[in-house]
């Protein structure tokens, strides 16, 4: 609508026709439409009839006076904000608040002499300011439509005052209850405990500047009161203030969406889709389909070999290269699979770093398999350069043949997996042919595991105590814990023959939380009985990563009430240099304890020497096959420098697997601190090493 | 002066024609206001002479006949108080004399349209 004044229309009304003429004239000059009225209740029907886009009144009229004029048209436009001018005598007050007490826009003293400027210009400013109103409020409406119809939302989260500021429209997508000001916590109630974990990993980056995006995109997913989800997407800026090296966080904002209809179709895709995303290789799903087709129908007289493969120790390759070169590393596996195969096999990704190949062979050739394997082989472990890297892997294969193997898809499949996770077990970087006394082993294990359950319930997990002596003198230090089964028919069964399945089933955390408790309590019994010592225990990956360890371990010593100063956790090198930041914060929770930890099989990980003084350790244990190459002066040289290395960083050191005198010897001539082998007692239980700290008192 | 005619004559330029609608409705309007404050006097009425020497007041400034403008006020003031006094009727008696010359004044000057 143009603002021209031929578009506008102004309604004047006056009681006193000299002045009501004067205003007109003036008006009328400009360009404006004009209608008059003579008293107030004309007014109000005038502006009913005619709409006027601004009102001229006067305030002292008989028949409902200006104000009452001006309060009946108020109320009638309602949200239509038409100005109102009100024509006051030019000093009284009192006609002025009253002009603003019935909701005039502005007033205008009433002086018609001169040429009107005032008049005119005001009408002027009054109707652009209405203007700009009306624009507002329509492109609000508008915005609240589109908004509305899109189900998206503007949210924003005001982090110094834990306020969150959106419509109820957007409120209402989390399934908020509170409207007014409600807090964060409040408004992510409905969503998955990831989504609040996610968020608050989110929100620890961006205030540690460490979070890599500008902007944050991510999902929350909403349980509905009928237990249906609902899925939101947000995209979202963070306002911070910088304090140092610290960004402190104002303020969250940006808009939600409701994506529940895309994000079921994205599953209908998953579900129909063939082909991997990252390698667009073939998919599990349709690797097993063609499979199982192709050998009911062309492969039904020929052989073939489905060979499943995964690169060994993945996980720490992605985390020491970063993601983005690990996913180039799969693809990049995925393109030489594909040019290395014929035309008739095929490749797939079965897994995160899994594939599976279908080869052709020739069963004339006996050996035929292995070669076309080895080939295979060979061709994988050639170096892949991505992104300026060169990067060597090694790969776990397992082969399962058709049809001697098995006959259909599926149990191929798992077969060649067998294959593949006892090629690992065998330290990777090999292939293996299925056989069928894996399945009995398969079989095995999951007795075992039975087995293994009943023995925890059933009091069959003991603990064993090994002695451990200071160097200097053979005084004792203490002891570590280790574990046995006292199995009721296979007899004592040792660590070796259990633990990697409670590692994999999740049982080592019950069982190390028996040990763990049954030591400390012991130590506490010894110490009763004048024998201050020192208790180590083992501590495996899957229980340091347990969310409940820092509770068991408080259990533990609160239980036993054994002073936190004489236990130590011993951690594995390896096990402590995977992912180093996280670690080093579990450590630090621990030592907040008021344990010690140190850091076990010494010199056989992987370990970062940038981070080992990182590490809130105080002991190093060195790996037993160093003592066992005491024998050669190499041996001795390199036991010597982690040694050094050790005393550099002011950590004690603990000999393992002191077996002969000459070791000791050794270890006590180069100043290591403590012993622990077999020259000075084996692994014993509790009643036997209560002897054993009697005797070596003497 | 009676009216200030510089004003009216800016006036003209400023709206021309309609100066003149305007001069005709005031001459026409003046009797009856004059005839509306001297009943409210009579019949005591504070309100009603309050009203039209409001209007009068209003209309006659805005032709510039500040002086009868000016003893309007005056008489609005008093009867703002709330009664009809004794001195109304004189106050009267100087508005009805002094609109006897601004009409000759508003006379002559229509001659000029």
């Amino acid at each position: 609508m143009p603002l021209t004044p031929q578009h506008i229309k102004i309604l004047i009304v006056d009681d006193d026709i000299t002045s009501l003429l004067m205003a007109k004239a003036f008006v009328k000059r400009e360009g404006y439409q004009v209608i008059t009225a003579s008293n107030g209740s004309d007014a109000f029907s005038r502006f009913i009839e005619e709409k006027p886009d601004l009102i001229l009144m006067d305030v002292m009229m008989p028949q409902m006076n200006g104000f009452e004029a001006t309060k009946a048209i108020r109320q009638y436009a309602g949200n239509d904000n038409i100005p109102i001018l009100m024509l006051t005598a030019s000093e009284d007050k009192e006609a002025i608040q009253n002009a603003f007490d019935a909701g005039a826009t502005d007033f205008i003293p009433k002086q018609y002499n001169g040429n009107g400027y005032l008049l005119t210009e005001r009408i002027r400013y009054a109707i652009r300011y209405s203007r700009n109103e009306s624009e507002l409020h329509k492109r609000q409406e508008e915005l609240s439509f589109a908004q509305s119809l899109a189900k998206v939302g503007y949210i924003e989260w005001d982090a110094e005052n834990d306020i969150i500021y959106g419509s109820e429209f957007t409120l209402a997508m989390f399934e908020c209850t509170n409207t007014n000001k409600p807090k964060l916590e409040e408004l992510i109630d409905k969503a998955q405990p990831e989504n609040r974990s996610e968020l608050l990993q989110i929100i620890k980056e961006i205030e540690e500047r460490t979070y890599p995006k500008p902007n944050i995109e991510m999902r929350f997913q909403i349980q509905l009161h009928n237990n249906q989800q609902r899925h939101l997407n947000c995209l979202i800026q963070a306002d911070c203030t910088l304090e140092g090296e610290r960004c402190r966080l104002t303020k969250l904002r940006g808009s939600v969406q409701d994506i529940t209809q895309l994000y079921s179709a994205e599953q209908k895709i998953e579900e129909q889709s063939t082909h991997d995303n990252l390698t667009k290789l073939l998919n599990r799903k349709s690797f097993i389909s063609h499979l199982s087709t192709k050998l009911n129908g062309s492969l039904k007289n020929q052989s073939c070999m489905v060979v499943v493969f995964d690169i060994d120790r993945f996980k720490h390759i992605n985390s020491s290269i970063g993601q983005e070169i690990g996913d180039e590393l799969l693809i990049g596996v995925g393109h030489r699979l594909a040019s290395s195969t014929r035309e008739d096999d095929w490749v797939a990704r079965i897994g995160s770093d899994e594939f599976a190949i279908l080869i052709h062979y020739s069963d004339k050739d006996i050996n035929h398999k292995e070669t076309v394997i080895k080939r295979f082989q060979e061709q994988l472990n050639q170096p892949f350069e991505i992104n300026g890297h060169t990067i060597f892997n090694s790969y776990s294969i397992g082969i399962a043949c058709f049809p001697s193997d098995a006959q259909d898809a599926n149990t191929l499949l798992n077969f060649a997996n067998s294959a593949r996770s006892r090629a690992k077990q065998y330290g990777g970087n090999q292939f293996v042919f299925y056989n069928s006394s894996m399945d009995k082993e398969m079989v095995n294990l999951i007795s075992m595991e039975a087995e293994l359950r009943t023995a925890i319930h059933q009091d069959q997990i003991k603990v064993y105590y090994q002695p451990q002596i200071y160097a200097r003198d053979q005084s004792t230090y203490g002891a570590e814990a280790l574990v046995r089964w006292h199995h009721p028919t296979k007899g004592i069964i040792p660590p070796l023959e259990f633990i990697s399945l409670a590692e994999s089933t999740g049982l080592i955390v019950d069982i190390g939380r028996i040990v763990m408790n049954q030591a400390l309590s012991d130590a506490k019994e010894w110490h009763d009985q004048g024998y201050p010592i020192h208790i180590g225990v083992n501590v495996s990956g899957r229980q340091f990563l347990d969310p409940n360890l820092m509770r068991d371990v408080h259990h533990a010593l609160h239980h036993s009430q054994l002073p936190p100063e004489y236990v130590d956790l011993e951690i594995t090198e390896s096990l402590a240099m995977d992912d180093v930041g996280r670690n080093i914060k579990i450590f630090n929770q621990l030592k907040a304890l008021g344990i010690a930890v140190s850091l076990d099989d010494f010199g056989t990980g992987y370990s970062s020497l940038a981070y080992l003084h990182k590490f809130p350790i105080k002991t190093i244990k060195i790996d037993r096959s160093f003592i066992l190459n005491l024998d050669n002066t190499e041996g001795q040289e390199i036991a010597n420098t982690i040694i050094l290395l050790a005393r550099s960083l002011n950590l004690d050191v603990i000999a393992e697997g002191v077996s002969e005198p000459e070791h000791y010897e050794f270890m006590h001539a180069k100043e290591c601190d403590i012993i622990q082998g077999f020259l000075f007692g084996k692994p014993m239980p509790k009643a036997q090493f209560t002897e054993w700290l009697a005797n070596n008192k003497k | 002066m009676a009216v200030d005619a510089t004003n009216l004559e800016m006036l003209k330029e400023v709206i021309g024609d309609d100066l003149k609608e305007i001069l005709d409705a005031y001459q026409a309007t003046l009797p009856e206001l004059l005839k509306q404050i001297e009943s409210g006097i009579q019949s005591k009425d504070a309100a009603a002479v309050q009203l039209h020497s409001h209007t009068l007041k209003g209309s006659s400034a805005n032709i510039g006949a500040n002086d009868l403008a000016d003893i309007c006020f005056i008489l609005e003031t008093e009867a703002k108080k709330g009664e009809v006094t004794d001195q109304f009727p004189e106050v009267f008696e100087r508005i009805k004399a002094e609109s006897l010359v601004v009409e000759d004044f508003v006379t002559n000057f229509l001659q000029s349209f």
